[in-house]
């Protein structure tokens, strides 16, 4: 199992390296929908943070005891399962602030191909620093041979036991995936309960002046719109008057979400006001109205 | 309290803990001076590690603890979900809850029987999930505080426009520190997520990062599993960890950075070549935290400051990689604020006059300037409060006197933790200072508490039944050895005190943190009720007020108004205008102070009218706080309509906006 944390610890880099490319040619194609939430996931939280944390720690493991201090520093696996979010966060972060500053606008297509950049170059640092560590007899161990992960040490210490390491790892992530489980209904619950809890209904009624395009023939234009947030369809009346008792009537039928607009010229003189009633209700619902210009 | 132990000279190559070595704990115990307590690692059974696979790393009961936490946190959804709807059970399945997610972890924490450092971060990695979804369960489907509302549409600016330090209005100054920003656009942009699920991944990730570096630290100063996860399940207790620090708000963004650096800076040694990837992670950190916030750059370059300034005293030989760090912080950290983020001290001064200018106060013996604008807790949670941060006092004390008596070896480490817990019981004092001090502290203590959390968690990892006393009277020894030995039962146990210390402190920060008590659970409208007053009538009214007015008009508005209108209406707030809503009539005043205010359009939001202000206020700048008795009279909202050139442009019942601009 050494030789196989060791072998993925060398394959990070090149394997980041590919998987942010394909990531960032991916974000590029808006019709694949999962597989770019996962790639765009990949650019912002994990790639350029493996690769940073490759190239900054070449090595696997830290020192043993009694390893010489003036050793490359190492990480445990623990440190770099912390580090890998951190630091990739600290591409857009950083990087961003740097993109602006060249006057390039960021984008999708700016957003992952920074992330993918920086991985590539991170992961060609770590390339090279890994190169030159690596002892010649076996390509994947890091320099010294040792790659005792101190944190996050392998649930069996010993080697050899007996049994089936299968059934061993699904009884002891049982528990985790009952964890998962219940978490899983909490959001649940909590989804259901917030979208379809007490809906608020109400219907909007405005009228809004718009830009006079002849001011000198005594009307002006306005826009009257009605925004349904009711519950079901519902049936509207909207009757428009002036000070003078002249007025207009229009009849509609909404259905939830949907918008009714009319314009219309009104006085520029006197007040001008419109009534919402809901149904074949009598008293306005709503009530908006335009002064005449002073 | 993680003190560097004592027989171990370089923080950089202290083992870290696997399950067959025997590692050095270091503990607030009253032992003789220089003895190091060295416990041998009590692993899982053997029958466990047998069964497991040689790849997954030992978890001891960690999962069937955490399967038992995240029962709580559906405990939680429940109650939520009971809040809605106004059910009367959904308080004590709240409470319930809460109790469910943190106790077990607690009590496996404190247990001294922790499989190693895989369990232990586990246990709290999964806590801080749980405590995470928690927050997200409030209000799953939109943002709803206002300050996440802020960074929401300055998202939404930099996803338009492709640009950095674009103006927003709802909040000027984040425009200046566009972390958050960059990363939630990033995400959006890339994966086509909306704002709102992008930003609570975001937020969700950094949160997490912060907590594992949180315990990164721990251990990089010799702390033992038990201790780095003890230091995290106490933290999880300051008062504003549960929301504000996991929130979609730029703190978050920067709280991985501030701990990136402090444990970067733990392991440069400037005259070792080799550590300088310490270094370049340092100058990372301080970049992020720059970006970021300006309030956790400058928390990071104070606790840098406070580290390095021990280490300094007392260290031998001196240890300057700290304090050179920290200068370096300054540099970057001014030069931001110099150079790009000028806007800062305009926004954090009037708030930090204010808090000089209450303590002055006090100090004079004239009292606070004013007290807390909103209604205070009921009895039995401030008691809840108090009673925690006695117990918090209590082993700050213990913690002093067993560093005073053990005083052979005062290491740097455990001198700027008790001086940082110091720092965190006098900004708690702030809370009683001014009309924001309860604001102020709880803010304050997202840094402060972190050396509290770690004093706690080195008295109560390492404690013992009572202290050496050897400086007592003969008399006085006798008598309370004779009482010690009578009483001498259980809850002295580290597993029994720390939990129950835990339960204490967690419930202290549900009641004293965020949210506060009356919106506890989310449930109807509340006028001035921050999250409570975000509904689907308030966001459509702002919406509205961007689509058919555009963007950028100054719009009087309450306090929820101002929020919305800014946010999903991209509108310029104006919170000075109360008068025109607190007059019965209109008059020549109102008129000046429309023009003076430059107001284009008047956000009415008749529920005003129906409800006194929740948290105290009706509007951003409101003379009368604190000071309501009654609701503001209908006859002063419905004056508009009367008044000559004011056009009512927009009604949908609760909310009506007015056209002032011929007023």
């Amino acid at each position: 199992m050494r030789l196989a944390g060791t072998r993925w610890a060398a394959l990070a880099v090149p394997l980041s390296a590919a998987l942010a490319l394909l990531a960032w040619l991916v974000t590029l194609q808006h019709a694949v929908g999962p597989a770019r939430v996962v790639a765009g996931l990949l650019l912002v939280f994990v790639l350029p943070g493996v690769a940073a944390t490759a190239a900054l720690f070449p090595e696997l493991a830290v020192p043993e005891p009694g390893r010489a201090a003036n050793e490359r520093p190492r990480l445990s696996r623990l440190e770099r399962v912390v580090l890998v979010p951190t630091l990739s966060l600290a591409v857009p972060v950083i990087g961003g602030v740097l993109l602006n500053l060249v006057g390039l606008r960021l984008t999708a297509a700016t957003w992952g191909g920074l992330g993918a950049v920086a991985t590539l170059l991170l992961a060609g640092v770590a390339y090279l620093r890994q190169r030159g560590s690596r002892s010649p007899s076996d390509p994947f161990a890091p320099a010294g041979g040792s790659a005792r992960p101190a944190a996050f040490p392998p649930g069996a210490a010993g080697s050899g036991r007996p049994g089936r390491p299968a059934v061993g790892m699904l009884r002891r992530l049982a528990p985790l995936a009952v964890a998962v489980a219940l978490l899983g209904i909490a959001g649940w619950i909590g989804m259901r309960s917030a979208t379809n809890g007490a809906q608020e209904s109400f219907t909007a009624l405005s009228m809004v002046p718009d830009d006079d395009p002849n001011p000198a023939d005594q009307v002006r234009p306005v826009t009257l719109a009605v925004d349904c947030h009711e519950s079901a369809p519902t049936r509207y009346t909207v009757k428009v008057r002036e000070d003078a008792g002249d007025g207009h009537q229009y009849q509609l039928s909404l259905q939830p979400g949907e918008v009714w607009k009319q314009d219309l010229d009104v006085p520029t003189t006197g007040r001008v006001t419109a009534d919402l009633f809901k149904g074949d209700g009598d008293t306005p619902y709503r009530s908006v109205f335009v002064s005449g210009l002073q | 309290m993680v003190p560097a132990p004592r027989k171990v000279e370089s923080v950089a190559r202290v083992p870290v803990g696997a399950p067959d070595e025997t590692m050095v704990l270091p503990r607030f115990t009253d032992s003789a001076p220089d003895q190091t307590v060295v416990i041998p690692r009590v692993a899982e059974p053997v029958a466990e590690a047998a069964r497991a696979p040689g790849w997954l790393p030992s978890l001891g009961r960690a999962p069937e603890v955490l399967a038992l936490s995240a029962f709580g946190v559906v405990l939680v959804a429940l109650a939520y979900q009971g809040g809605r709807s106004g059910a009367g059970w959904a308080g004590a399945a709240y409470w319930l809850g809460q109790l469910v997610v943190s106790v077990p972890v607690a009590v496996r924490m404190f247990f001294r029987r922790l499989a190693g450092v895989a369990e232990s971060f586990v246990l709290v990695m999964g806590l801080a999930v749980d405590e995470y979804l928690q927050k997200w369960l409030y209000s799953p489907d939109q943002f709803r505080f206002p300050d996440e509302l802020q960074h929401w549409v300055g998202t939404n600016i930099l996803l338009q426009d492709g640009r950095l330090f674009q103006p927003n209005n709802a909040l000027p100054v984040a425009v200046h520190f566009p972390g958050l920003e960059e990363m939630t656009a990033s995400l959006s942009s890339m994966t086509g997520l909306s704002i709102t699920n992008a930003g609570l991944l975001v937020a969700g990730v950094a949160h997490l990062a912060f907590i594992g570096l949180l315990f990164l630290v721990v251990r990089s100063t010799g702390g033992s599993a038990e201790l780095a996860g003890a230091v995290c399940v106490i933290y999880s207790t300051a008062l504003h960890y549960l929301f504000f620090d996991s929130m979609f708000i730029y703190q978050t963004a920067a709280l991985p950075f501030l701990m990136l650096v402090i444990w970067a800076s733990r392991r440069w040694e400037p005259r070792q070549r080799h550590t300088a990837v310490y270094a370049v992670l340092c100058g990372v950190g301080l970049l992020g935290v720059s970006i970021c916030h300006h309030v956790t750059a400058a928390a990071t370059i104070a606790t840098l400051g406070l580290i390095g300034a021990c280490e300094a005293v007392m260290n031998r030989p001196r240890r300057w990689a700290t304090l050179i760090v920290a200068g370096a912080g300054v540099v970057l950290v001014t030069g931001w604020f110099a150079l790009v983020a000028r806007e800062v001290f305009g926004y954090l001064g009037p708030p930090v006059e204010q808090m000089v200018g209450g303590v002055a106060g006090m100090l004079r013996g004239g009292g606070s300037s004013g007290g807390s604008s909103s209604p205070g807790n009921p009895m039995w949670q401030l008691a809840v409060e108090a009673f925690g941060l006695l117990a918090l006092l209590g082993l700050l004390v213990r913690a002093g006197l067993v560093s005073w008596r053990s005083s052979g070896r005062f290491d740097a480490w455990r001198a700027a933790a008790l001086i940082g817990a110091l720092v965190f019981f006098a900004s708690t004092a702030v809370r009683f200072v001014g009309s924001e001090g309860p604001e102020l502290a709880g803010r304050a203590s997202t840094f402060t508490y972190i050396p509290m959390s770690m004093v706690a968690a080195g008295v109560l990892v390492g404690w013992r039944p009572r202290l050496r006393g050897p400086s007592r009277p003969l008399v006085v020894k006798r008598a309370v050895d004779g009482v010690l030995s009578r009483m001498r039962p259980i809850w002295v146990h580290p597993v029994v005190l720390g939990p129950v210390i835990v339960t204490l402190l967690m419930a202290g920060s549900r009641v004293g943190g965020w949210p506060p008590y009356w919106e506890q659970l989310p449930g109807p409208y509340l006028v001035s009720g921050y999250e409570r007053s975000v509904d689907q009538q308030g966001v459509a009214g702002a919406v509205w007020t961007y689509d058919w007015l555009g963007p950028d008009h100054r719009v009087a508005a309450d306090i929820t108004g101002a929020t919305l209108v800014s946010t999903y209406g991209e509108q310029n707030p104006v919170g000075e205008a109360s008068k025109l809503y607190y007059d019965g009539t209109w008059n020549l005043d109102d008129e000046l102070l429309l023009q003076s205010l430059g107001v284009d359009y008047l956000w009415v939001d008749t529920r005003i009218s129906q409800q006194l202000p929740i948290s105290g206020a009706y509007f951003p700048v409101d003379p009368q706080t604190g000071q309501h008795t009654a609701p503001i009279p209908q006859g002063n909202l419905s004056k508009f309509d009367d008044v000559a050139g004011i056009n009512r442009v927009y009604d949908s019942g609760d909310i009506h906006v007015y056209d002032m601009r011929n007023a």
